[in-house]
């Protein structure tokens, strides 16, 4: 158990059935849930309709349209309600755009993009989710349509939070530590922006947690590695950086295998041999499913389409040596702390979120604390974070033939990892404290921010 | 049988294995950076009384190569610290490869100016306040360092921060001769402001900081707590570990470098017990990536009477000690190997960048 002790929380009743067992079980988890929930639910009732920067405008278009088209066409123009939040509430922190809120808005031309969409890009499957989900949640007295949907980042935010429990627990590293490392993840910019607005970023923090969940279940002869198939091909539906996480599993059972195959005396040949098994075959499927689901998404797409006219984002920008490089420290560097560069920058407070988060990756490495039975995730996970952006931009030169370099925030999907590989680390009750403290500032900070964006962007 | 003595040579490389890798490659990196450069870069700013004759010297190739060997000098005394707190050969190794090829070092070796010396005392405090803490040592070494140093400017300051909270680590682990460690810490602080306090009152040299920018020419409780909240994240840990190379070595191949200091200092807190040895340097070096921007700023106000945001470059003093707790917990063979390879591989990068710009 790391950090404070589970006595304070009831170690008497801890082999009790019923509630109160569960209560002195899994304290650290309802904790977690309590406080992220809490957090992200009360920043997400406080926005006013002004729009995330992250493209919340086209997926609140998507679901507009969802029940009546069923996808996005290339070529598409935004929607009625799409062009009624940016003319009359802008976008967050830009401020209102196109025609001024109150006149005629059907000239499409006069909103950014030329006001077409770029939901083409995305398979319906999660904004059926969405929609169902976040339409239900609209029921809520109080709760309007958009909120209802945008509430549901929340709900895979839980989700994702329980995986990771659950994977941590199966590693015998919850408590305080579990607690604080979970909650810096949901107090960053990362989580903010993710959770709290509609995001096509959000499931794919619950289906990392998923993934790796089956992953090392799957490790331990538990369950079929037909579920991690089944699993990546649905989540290759939902956004390709869902592929990020299934690399790390595919890394971390193959080298999980190799350990074990040494741990036997093989030679190499024999190592190689072993590794044609379904062990490693069926993670391999996995991420093979993954690629092909989401290259089969890129040749549907001009068969959908309406125009030879789209989006362009102007995110595309001439390939270099440098920006390529750039990729490998991407998301390590950068997931956590920098999200939408104009409102994250504007102070120092979230770059020691960087820090815990190499802190994580490159010190357990250092380390191969003794805490975590399994020595084959930190090196995958730390070769993950390293090599993901530079794979998915390779991917989308030879998908799109363009070169867009990876907004940080697509790290998300590592991020049950890095709460696993983190927590074992935090053996001492101070360093502890120091996080929760910290992460208690960026909590209230967030709040307090969320109010000024909702009188700045009414 | 008579008995074959080896040459003393190689009886001091079986001794000092890492020494006898680093030290060459120290000045294999340090030299040609120093020859090389042609004086085409701007050096960051030289800090306390000596600022402006380094600043002069530094023009000459020839001082260069003689200044940078203060990273040699520091190598040395990191290879002992190594050796108190129980360090492998590869741990050593890897630390004292990334104090070469770190983007600091980089600067201080080839560019001849404060940083350099700061490195140097950076090391040279922390062994003489664990040879105090031993008892191995007299403390008045440590107070006689503090009142040399402080000619490097006010940024010196911090080594004996960083000493004096180490001292009172030891002193609250032993329970005994508590006050006289902490006394001896708490002079080396005040012998280390002895310089830059006399320096500021005679307006001799720069100023080791940046007046802050006003909106309405005053500052408010709120507006100073930000920056010194600022001050408190940019200024230790970040300002060392962040630091670009010269122009030319691209930011991504250096973080890495920057990212095993990081993730030494925190997880060496994270992980420091009450009963292991390396504990009071851990906390030690947490603490002070920490107050390092927070104390520069009201050292400069009390000194210049002026809000002054410190100068980064000054954090080099640090960098020792950072690397000293990251060692504590860099127990893993291939990952210590993997931390000499990549500096290795910054530290060669960076001859050639330079040499191409020069």
């Amino acid at each position: 158990m790391t950090g404070v002790s589970v006595r304070a929380f009831g170690a008497a009743h801890l082999d009790e059935p019923g509630l109160r067992g569960a209560l002195a079980r899994h304290w650290s988890l309802i904790v977690t849930l309590v406080v992220a929930g809490g957090y992200m639910v009360t920043v997400t009732l406080l926005h006013s309709p002004a729009l995330s920067p992250i493209d919340e405008v086209v997926y609140i278009d998507y679901l507009e349209k969802l029940w009546r088209q069923g996808v996005i066409h290339s070529g598409e123009y935004l929607g009625d309600l799409a062009r009624q939040l940016y003319a009359c509430h802008g976008v967050i922190p830009f401020g209102r755009m196109g025609p001024e809120c109150g006149t005629d808005l059907s000239d499409s031309a006069a909103f950014p993009y030329g006001g077409y969409s770029s939901g083409e890009g995305y398979p319906p499957v999660q904004f059926w989710i969405v929609r169902t989900v976040g339409d239900a949640l609209s029921l809520i007295p109080g709760v309007g349509q958009v909120t209802g949907w945008r509430l549901v980042g929340t709900l895979w935010l839980m989700g994702g939070l329980v995986f990771s429990y659950l994977i941590a627990r199966r590693m015998r590293i919850v408590g305080w530590g579990f607690v604080a490392v979970s909650l810096a993840i949901v107090a960053s910019p990362l989580g903010y922006w993710s959770f709290s607005f509609v995001s096509t970023d959000a499931p794919i923090f619950c289906l990392g947690a998923i993934l790796l969940w089956l992953a090392i279940r799957f490790a331990r002869g538990e369950v079929s590695g037909w579920w991690l198939v089944g699993v990546a091909a649905l989540g290759a539906t939902f956004k390709p950086t869902g592929i990020a996480v299934v690399g790390l599993v595919l890394i971390y059972l193959v080298a999980r295998r190799i350990r074990a195959l040494r741990a036997e005396g093989r030679d190499a040949r024999g190592v190689l041999r072993g590794l044609l098994g379904p062990q490693v075959g069926l993670p391999l499927l996995a991420f093979i499913m993954a690629v092909a689901v989401q290259f089969a998404w890129t040749r549907i797409v001009p068969l959908l389409a309406i125009s030879r006219d789209s989006a362009d984002q102007g995110v595309a920008v001439p390939p270099t040596v440098d920006l390529f490089g750039q990729q490998f420290t991407n998301f390590l560097g950068g997931a956590l702390r920098l999200v939408v560069p104009q409102a994250d920058s504007a102070t120092n407070i979230f770059l020691p979120l960087t820090w815990l988060a190499i802190a994580g990756v490159i010190g357990s490495l250092l380390m191969m604390p003794r805490g975590s039975r399994d020595r084959s995730l930190p090196i995958a996970v730390l070769l993950a974070f390293l090599l993901a952006a530079p794979f998915l931009t390779a991917g989308i030169v030879v998908a799109s033939g363009s070169f867009f370099p990876m907004p940080p925030r697509y790290g998300l999907a590592l991020m049950p990892a890095l709460i696993v590989v983190t927590v074992p680390l935090l053996r001492n009750r101070w360093a502890i404290r120091a996080l929760l403290a910290y992460v208690a500032i960026l909590l209230g900070y967030g709040i307090a921010v969320t109010i000024a964006f909702a009188g700045w962007y009414p | 049988m008579r008995r074959v003595s080896s040459p003393r040579w190689r009886t001091w490389v079986d001794r000092h294995r890492p020494l006898a890798i680093l030290l060459p490659a120290s000045l294999l990196v340090a030299w040609p950076l120093a020859l090389l450069h042609g004086g085409a870069v701007v050096p960051p700013a030289n800090q306390g009384l000596l600022a402006d004759p380094l600043t002069e010297l530094a023009a000459s190739p020839a001082w260069r190569v003689l200044w940078s060997l203060w990273l040699p000098a520091a190598l040395i005394i990191v290879e002992s610290l190594g050796r108190r707190f129980r360090m492998s050969d590869a741990t050593i190794l890897a630390i004292g490869a990334v104090l070469i090829a770190a983007p600091v070092s980089l600067w201080a070796a080839g560019w001849a100016g404060t940083d350099g010396p700061l490195i140097f005392i950076g090391v040279l405090s922390l062994w003489l306040a664990c040879r105090f803490a031993d008892g191995r040592g007299s403390g008045w070494w440590l107070v006689l360092c503090g009142l040399a140093a402080g000619v490097l400017g006010v940024a010196a300051v911090l080594a004996f921060l960083l000493a004096l909270i180490l001292l009172a680590g030891v002193a609250a682990v032993q329970r005994a001769g508590g006050l006289r460690l902490i006394g001896v810490g708490a002079l080396a602080v005040i012998a280390s402001l002895v310089l830059p306090a006399i320096a500021a009152a005679l307006r001799i040299g720069p100023t080791s900081g940046t007046p802050v920018a006003l909106e309405d020419g005053s500052i408010g409780a709120l507006s100073l707590l930000r920056r010194l909240l600022d001050a408190m994240i940019v200024t230790g840990l970040d300002a060392v570990a962040s630091r670009g190379g010269p122009p030319g070595l691209p930011d991504y191949l250096t973080q890495p470098i920057g990212w095993v200091l990081i993730a030494g200092v925190l997880v060496a807190f994270a992980q420091a017990r009450r009963s292991r040895p390396e504990a009071p340097l851990a906390v030690a070096a947490a603490v002070t990536a920490l107050l390092a921007g927070p104390v520069l700023v009201l050292v400069l106000r009390l000194l210049h009477g002026d809000w002054l945001l410190p100068h980064a470059s000054g954090s080099a003093v640090l960098l020792p000690a950072f690397l000293l707790a990251t060692g504590t917990v860099l127990g893993n063979r291939v990952a210590a190997w993997v931390v000499v390879g990549w500096s290795g591989l910054v530290a060669v990068l960076a001859v050639l960048v330079v040499a191409g710009a020069g």
